[in-house]
């Protein structure tokens, strides 16, 4: 009964058991909203000291790899295992998210009833998505990836604006329908292993490790599951033809909800791609990374334009999020094992600056009781706070030196140079724009001419443990800026595996393809397959089945 | 004593029952009346849980294995809760005559029971007309509103032509087969013969109206909807598992399915009960109507198991398991609405229920997340899973992906009630008071809809075992 063994489910259970105690009658109307908040915050600091005391070593100690596992049998009929596992590429979302979680909890504003509800809501939402962050039985992940819209929807449908229903109903049949395919393409999966782990005790398997190394499917059967994983993952993230849920969930949601699904459930788009895609699909993404190269590079473009459009604070950060998650999967895409490192970084620093600009921009929403820029203008003497921390957050957002979006920019910007510099290239003139909407923003809001303001809200400036909390936020961006070397080696630790043993086994065999089709990476961390070579692999796992 | 021994739940149920009609008026109006049905049917599930297996011989009819067993331990579980849970609403639902109410419920527990328990085709008619009778009067027992009387003539009209389809489906196997046995000796298959071919439709026709499988399933709204909240409850429990367990003796123990015909004609009915019971659930206002379409899907997908049949004990153990799960499931569902009160079944009557009751309101919230397929509700989840994992590892793609997408479809509507419950403002914000055995009910069944997920191997070597019955033939 050791600490080690129960760490990873702790994670997992603390914050559930914390969100069930909200509920309880301890907080009582009225009286119980502070306790009920002191109570969340202490929980999801305490998620948090558990998660930084597990990676501490590893950051600390040079070269250290991160891996703990857990597991633990469920439904041994099905062989669906409870297996969760910490490496570094789980580690950075965990800490993300257990980050996040705290800010959106202790920051002040927060619906004026239910503040049980809201607290509960926000707890189990971080439990689930540590959940998904963790799991890697894919059925377990299911259930944690189904359970993360329980904050979403409801939060919308019992705080948000005029029209939560509209923006509910958008949001829960997209990834509904998102998610039923990758349940059935799950099943297909764990039913396909069958046939090579005999007809035994655990005549299924839905664990990645396992799934991973049996030859399961013909490449037709790849493609068709593998499609149905990256549809569910692009509308989480969400890529660009499928993100028109979007602007209506960010829109109608509060701040706080909106902060938390931004900055954290596409993240579960982009690391169930690494996570789960990579090592089951390896030919399939090799396949299509020239198409994604491309929805990547037109979302960043297209988001960027959108935004400038946009004279609503909320659609405008909507359509930035739209645009600088171009970047991440861009960075995928490529391959390459510095892009993809980067495209991680950059989840993560968008993470942590999105959250920011969410709630600080909201504190101006509440203030001012209007969101759209023709009514807003010259608060920066008014609130001095708001400005400064929108400053440093805005400059975050468009990347440059010293903060960690420039340095996840960077990384993807050089990865993919070499795969697809004309997309990089498009990529490079969305920086530029999302320069130019961001500080337009700014200054309008900022430093505009003065607006006879309604000032129906109460709060003022930024507060006590606001700007506390902001300032950690933009400690953790500027700290990530300067010194990201650990945390990227850590990332790069928790890839290799997966470069060696999948694409780089693909390169080795054939050095190269039809240049036209997919120029080679001149560091050779480009995997290449050409078609003969997927008819040989082809051949080979029909061969392992009939053995 | 020892050949007695498969009957004794069922005599228990009747002597039970008997009991009320001679003891009946002096335990009227007072809480023994509920209290004895509760003891009579826990003596039953104690009786059937002791039964020891029969084997291959057959003793006066009845056959105990492990299949039947799980069925009719089913069967009786789901009266109970049933009636503990609703004990307290009948006063509310104007149901005078409680001691002919339980001496119905009881009697056609008891033809349920026999239904599951049989060995030979007439001891299961008489199990089906006996459970039918006494259900079609149940339907009426709100003597006060007409929508109950007109329910029960309903269900009695639509009832007796189905079973006169059913008894003209025995009669045919026994014209093509000379015996009356569940299990024919020497077996023959369905499509050997066109005389069995019919005999097999008119017994599938027949058993697809008592499940209320579309294109069969005309009455299931009016019913569901007319008959006292209370009645419903335990109909759409108790029926279900005793016609499904019919429906899946029959076509493997006797007509052995599969064979590429047989499955068409199940493939098919399967795919309209899913399809027509989600379209016309997502028009539905009235929750009650709601549910009772979106019983005629749910018996759509467990179909999708007996389609998926290839002689192996998984498909028939998936369709045990969601039949556990969706018995829990429904009972719930309607329980919830029977505590709101006798009337409820507008969406509106379920608005603003998280304030008038939390208790409430979480039950209905994990209940109907777990009819669609949601977490928390886990068992419907996993019952899923497992219903799609055999359909298609026997490679019914395209069926696979039609249930998915009606699946999916299915979130449309369920959500909507826990939505109503829990986000909209209550017309009336009176609290709901709810009676200690309806709580402990209702805990029942929201804790067997999220603990049937959480550690479902148990509950799934019971069925796996069940299941082996029937694919050994």
């Amino acid at each position: 009964m050791d600490f080690n063994s129960y760490a990873l489910s702790l994670l997992i259970l603390v914050p559930t058991f914390g969100a069930l105690v909200c509920l309880g009658p301890w907080f009582p109307k009225e009286r119980g909203a502070e306790a009920c908040r002191w109570w969340a915050v202490l929980v999801s600091a305490l998620v948090l000291a558990l998660i930084l005391a597990l990676v501490k070593g590893s950051l600390v100690e040079p070269n250290a790899t991160l891996s703990m596992e857990e597991a633990r049998t469920w439904i041994p009929s099905f062989g669906i295992t409870y297996h969760l596992k910490l490496d570094g590429l789980s580690a950075v979302f965990v800490v993300l998210t257990a980050l996040i979680s705290l800010v959106v909890i202790a920051w002040s504003a927060r619906p004026k009833q239910g503040h049980r509800a809201w607290y509960a809501l926000l707890l189990a939402g971080e439990a689930s998505v540590i959940g998904a962050f963790l799991a890697t039985d894919l059925v377990l992940f299911y259930v944690f990836y189904e359970l993360m819209l329980l904050p979403v929807v409801g939060g919308l449908a019992l705080w948000g604006g005029a029209r939560k229903f509209t923006a509910a109903l958008k949001f829960l049949l997209y990834t509904v329908v998102g998610s039923v395919l990758m349940l059935l393409a799950i099943i297909y999966l764990g039913w396909s292993g069958r046939a090579l782990l005999g007809s035994g005790e655990a005549s299924f398997a839905f664990e990645i490790t396992t799934l991973s190394s049996l030859q399961l499917l013909t490449a037709q059967e790849e493609v068709w599951v593998a499609l149905a994983f990256l549809i569910a993952f692009a509308v989480k993230i969400p890529m660009v033809p499928l993100h028109s849920w979007v602007p209506d969930t960010y829109r109608e949601a509060p701040h706080g909800v909106a902060a938390f699904t931004a900055a954290l459930l596409g993240k579960v788009g982009i690391y169930g791609i690494l996570r789960f895609m990579w090592p089951l699909f390896p030919t399939f993404m090799v396949q299509v990374a020239p198409l994604l190269a491309v929805i990547g590079a037109v979302g960043i473009v297209y988001g960027a334009l959108v935004a400038l459009a946009q004279k609503d604070i909320r659609s405008l950060l909507a359509y930035s999020s739209v645009s600088h998650l171009g970047f991440c999967v861009l960075g995928i895409a490529s391959i390459s094992e510095m892009a993809v490192t980067g495209a991680v970084f950059q989840a993560l620093s968008h993470g942590l600056v999105t959250a920011a600009l969410f709630l600080v921009f909201g504190a101006v929403i509440d203030r001012e009781g209007v969101r759209d820029f023709e009514s807003l203008g010259g608060l920066a003497p008014k609130l001095p706070w708001v400005a400064f921390f929108l400053m440093v957050f805005s400059i975050a957002s468009i990347a440059l030196p010293l903060t960690s979006s420039f340095v996840g920019e960077f990384l993807i910007i050089i990865g993919s140079w070499a795969s697809f510099p004309q997309w990089t290239l498009l990529a490079l003139f969305g920086v530029v724009l999302g320069a130019v909407y961001t500080l337009t923003a700014y200054l309008k809001i900022m430093f505009g001419a003065p607006r006879p303001s309604s000032e129906t809200g109460s709060r003022g400036d930024l507060r006590g443990t606001d700007v506390v909390l902001a300032s950690a936020l933009a400690l953790s961006i500027f700290v990530l800026g300067l010194f990201p070397q650990r945390v990227l080696s850590l990332i790069e630790g928790a890839l290799q595996p997966t470069f060696e043993s999948r694409f780089a086994s693909a390169a080795h065999a054939v050095e190269g393809i039809s240049p036209n089709d997919n120029p080679v990476d001149q560091a050779g961390a480009l995997p290449v397959v050409s078609a003969k070579d997927t008819a040989n692999h082809d051949h080979l796992s029909l061969d392992s089945r009939s053995l | 004593m020892n050949a007695l021994t498969p009957f004794a739940p069922i005599l228990t149920l009747s002597l039970g029952s008997l009991g009320y009609l001679l003891g009946g008026k002096f335990m009227e109006r007072t809480k023994l009346t509920a209290l004895f049905a509760c003891v009579v049917v826990g003596v039953a599930l104690y009786l059937i849980v002791g039964a020891v297996d029969t084997g291959p011989t057959i003793v006066h009819g009845l056959v105990v294995n492990p299949f039947s067993r799980l069925l009719a331990l089913l069967a009786c579980a789901g009266a109970l809760v049933s009636i503990v849970g609703s004990a307290s609403s009948l006063r509310g639902e104007e149901i005078e005559m409680t001691s002919e109410y339980y001496f119905l419920m009881l009697t056609s527990l008891c033809g349920a029971l026999l239904m599951v328990l049989a060995s030979d085709l007439l001891t299961l008619f008489i199990g089906l007309e006996v459970a039918s009778l006494a259900l079609y009067c149940l339907c009426g027992a709100r003597v006060a509103k007409r929508a109950s009387s007109e329910s029960a003539l309903k269900y009695f009209l639509m009832g007796s032509f189905s079973s006169a389809f059913f008894l003209y489906g025995i009669a045919l196997w026994y014209g093509a087969t000379g015996t009356l046995a569940v299990v024919s000796e020497p077996r023959v298959v369905v499509s050997s013969s066109p005389l069995l071919m019919l005999s097999f439709l008119m017994m599938v026709v027949g058993m697809a109206f008592k499940l209320g499988l579309a294109p069969f399933h005309f009455w299931v709204p009016d019913v569901y909807q007319g008959a006292p909240t209370s009645v419903t409850t335990y109909m759409s429990c108790v029926v279900k598992v005793a016609a499904f367990g019919a429906l899946l003796r029959l076509s493997i123990e006797s007509f052995v399915v599969p064979t590429p015909w047989s499955t068409g004609v199940l493939w098919l009915i399967a795919v309209l009960a899913m399809t027509v019971g989600n379209f016309a659930a997502l028009q539905q206002r009235s929750v009650k109507r709601m549910l009772a379409y979106s019983s005629v899907a749910q018996a759509g997908y467990m179909l999708m198991g007996l389609v998926a049949f290839d002689g192996s004990s998984d498909a028939i153990a998936a369709v045990l398991y969601y039949l556990i799960a969706y018995s829990a499931m429904t009972i719930g569902a309607f329980m919830v609405l029977s505590a709101i009160g006798p009337d409820a079944d507008d969406l509106d009557d379920v608005r603003g229920l998280g304030k008038r009751s939390p208790f409430l309101a979480t039950c209905l919230t994990v209940v109907f997340l777990a009819l669609a397929g949601l977490p928390p509700g886990l068992a419907g989840l996993i019952g899923k899973v497992y219903l799609f994992a055999v359909t298609l590892s026997n490679e019914f793609y395209g069926l696979a992906i039609i249930a998915a997408l009606n699946s999916a479809l299915s979130c449309a509507y369920y959500l909507r009630v826990p939505a109503a419950a829990l986000f909209q403002s209550a017309p009336s914000e009176v609290a709901l008071r709810l009676s200690l055995p309806t709580k402990v009910a209702l805990l029942v069944c929201a804790g067997a809809v999220v603990m049937l997920g959480v550690f479902p191997q148990a509950v799934l070597d019971l069925a796996t075992n069940a299941a082996a019955v029937l694919s050994a033939h």
